[in-house]
């Protein structure tokens, strides 16, 4: 068991160390760097950068430098907490991230949970009354919610709260914007989060039920389900005990895939509905080739990926006694 | 001595979009006290729905369509074929007074419970709420069913047990709250031949043991005659010959049972090259089947006219010998289930 472990976790560091290498070299592969960019918005504007600073800056920067070179010195520092600068908003990237990561993490938290409860309670409805009208409804609906993508139900759902005189985007009022923390914030904060809250978590929500219903319904067939029945079981007390217990096990343990999610948001659909996220964050990183700060995001993600599918292993280890090996 | 149980033109029929499915179609049988009682038949001829009847756990879309399933319970009989018997009453009788085991000792225990949790469960539904106490019957129980250990089985789950103890730790379960019936729906079948032998042992012992009578499910001919005192051969949804095991393997009326028995090779009575004397034909589905007797066409000795145009009833041959033939008894199961009388034409 602990051997198991600790081959486990070394396999998991590996995994991640050759993650963040390929990442950087990704990054990289568009022709030109950040100061090309610089050097294409300022001829944009009519400015004419000379090719001396723009060298000079590859050189404060360590743009010059081969590819390896950039990567390890990046990565040393990572490991003693640097994680770097970013070129675009010339503020370190642990700043910028640390700005959003609370706001993602908690819209990620609010969505997981609503997709989660709703979705269990659809499926488990769907598969007790299997072909009942609610079913029907749950299926067609759940069907809709998969198939349509969040952004366009974000368009809809604001079109439709913003006639009804309600908040629309971002996550705080204009006064509450640049405020210190108070209750009232606070407040106005909770006000915002049921939009997002709900778009981010259908598509979640959808599949959830379907995985839900199929599971249990194979679950309701089982003849320990009979057992029980022909014990004296009482039919609500059996359904909770028995086949939603087994049928929950492979949801459950998908929980930690989704540890990522958490933290990077959902981007175009966090664009649409304007909210301070790390997603749209990552996305205007990457274009500007602003390097450190898409490696930190994108080395952080893996982590979590990694850290995650690792949790979700733990979990199902503890919920089912069959893979409990030796 | 009135019978313990006593189930009186039982049907059990199967609504589906293909028709109906008369699973179990005018079925009588009665089992005393202590008594064994064998019910055979080929897969599909009704033998389990019969007992899903008994216990009331027919999954849909099958209902109980009429007849009577009386049981014995301390002095009182009730109806378990009674409609108006409630949920909970019902409840307190399954796993109390009758229990059963069930053919698939893989899949019937639940893979994320440990064994004591499932013996339990039946413990405090019906004899202690004190987990002390069933935690000791447990221990107890498991210890008759010839599990070593107990104390450790307890808490090991189904699947670190092979497939002969589960269907022991099964046959715990059923007993621990000293049924008076038990249901043995084919106990042996997916288990090996050396484990069968325990396990009709054991279910022997307990039977003594506990003075409980036993339903015994079963397509096997061996079976029957190693443990049952009487037989009920079940064809298509009814019973077709009924009796003393000794009078059916030995004075065997029914066609159906004759070329049953017939099929059994026997070691040292078998020529070389000889075929095995399989019955012809398969099973009808029991899909929308008109009146008439359901073995008529895989019959030798088929009557045309009369054995596929009426339901022959089940009449008395012998002592303690009932069978459902046109060519032993002249009497006629009209649809209402009452009794008519063939009407031969003259030679």
């Amino acid at each position: 068991m602990w051997a198991y472990l600790t081959r486990r976790f070394l396999y998991m560091v590996l995994l991640i160390l050759v993650t963040s290498m390929v990442s950087f070299v990704i990054i990289q592969l568009p022709a030109g760097d950040y100061i090309t960019t610089l050097a294409v918005r300022y001829a944009a504007t009519g400015q004419v950068v000379e090719q001396e600073v723009l060298d000079a800056l590859r050189i404060q920067f360590g743009l010059d430098q081969p590819v390896y070179i950039q990567y390890f010195k990046w990565f040393t520092n990572v490991l003693q907490g640097d994680l770097g600068w970013s070129f675009q908003q010339v503020r370190p990237v642990s700043e910028l991230v640390a700005e959003r990561i609370g706001v993602t993490a908690l819209i990620s938290v609010c969505s997981l949970t609503f997709a989660y409860v709703v979705g269990i309670l659809i499926g488990v409805v769907s598969a007790v009354f299997q072909y009942s009208v609610l079913d029907y409804v749950f299926t067609i609906v759940g069907f809709l919610g998969l198939a349509s993508p969040n952004f366009l139900l974000a368009l809809i759902l604001m079109v439709i709260i913003f006639n009804a005189g309600g908040a629309v985007g971002g996550l705080y009022s204009t006064e509450y914007l640049n405020a210190p923390w108070s209750w009232a914030k606070f407040l106005d904060l909770l006000k915002h989060i049921p939009l997002p809250m709900i778009i981010v978590g259908t598509a979640g929500t959808a599949g959830v039920a379907r995985v839900m219903r199929a599971t249990l319904l194979d679950e309701l067939q089982k003849q320990y389900v009979v057992t029980a029945r022909s014990k004296g079981v009482a039919e609500i007390r059996l359904l909770f005990k028995y086949p939603i217990r087994v049928a929950l096990n492979p949801i459950t343990s998908t929980i930690g895939w989704e540890l990522p999610a958490i933290v990077s948001g959902t981007v175009i659909t966090d664009m649409v509905l304007q909210l301070p996220t790390v997603g749209p964050m990552l996305f205007s990183a990457l274009v500007a080739e602003d390097m450190f700060i898409a490696s930190s995001l994108l080395l952080f993600l893996t982590s979590l990926t990694v850290i995650g599918t690792f949790v979700s292993d733990m979990l199902l280890f503890s919920l089912d006694p069959r893979i409990r090996v030796n | 001595m009135s019978p313990l149980l006593d189930v009186r033109n039982l049907r059990t029929h199967f609504r589906t979009s293909d028709g109906i499915v008369k699973a179990v179609d005018g079925v009588s049988f009665t089992v005393d006290p202590q008594e064994t009682l064998g019910l055979i038949g080929e897969s599909g001829c009704g033998k389990s729905v019969t007992a899903h009847s008994i216990m009331r756990i027919v999954p849909r879309p099958g209902q109980i369509e009429g007849g009577e399933i009386h049981m014995e319970l301390e002095g009182e009989t009730v109806d378990l074929a009674d409609p108006a018997l409630s949920g909970s009453e019902l409840r307190a009788i399954r796993g109390r007074d009758i229990s059963m085991v069930f053919q698939e000792p893989m899949t019937s225990l639940s893979p994320v419970h440990s064994i004591g949790n499932q013996i339990r469960e039946t413990l405090f539904l019906h004899r202690t709420r004190d987990r002390k106490e069933a935690d000791e019957i447990a221990v107890d129980m498991l210890a008759r069913v010839g599990i070593a250990n107990p104390r450790q089985r307890i808490n090991e789950y189904p699947h670190q047990l092979s497939g002969g103890m589960r269907q022991r730790v099964m046959i715990a379960i059923a007993l621990a709250c000293r049924p008076r019936l038990l249901i043995a729906d084919e106990p042996t079948t997916a288990l090996d031949v050396t484990v069968q032998a325990q396990i009709l042992e054991l279910i022997n012992d307990l039977q003594d043991e506990f003075h409980m009578a036993v339903l015994y499910i079963t397509h096997d001919l061996g079976v029957i005659a190693e443990v049952c005192d009487r037989v009920a051969v079940m064809y298509l949804g009814r019973v077709v010959e009924y009796g003393t095991v000794r009078e059916i393997f030995y004075n065997p009326k029914h066609p159906y049972t004759v070329r049953l028995l017939r099929s059994i090779p026997k070691l040292g009575h078998t020529k070389k090259g000889e075929p095995l004397a399989a019955i012809r034909g398969t099973v009808p589905s029991p899909i929308n089947q008109p009146p008439l007797c359901g073995f008529h066409d895989r019959c030798e000795e088929v009557m045309e006219g009369v054995c596929d145009r009426h339901i022959p009833a089940l009449a008395e041959v012998a002592d303690r010998h009932q069978v459902r033939c046109f060519l032993h008894s002249d009497s006629i199961q009209l649809e209402d289930g009452s009794i008519g009388t063939l009407e031969r034409a003259p030679a």
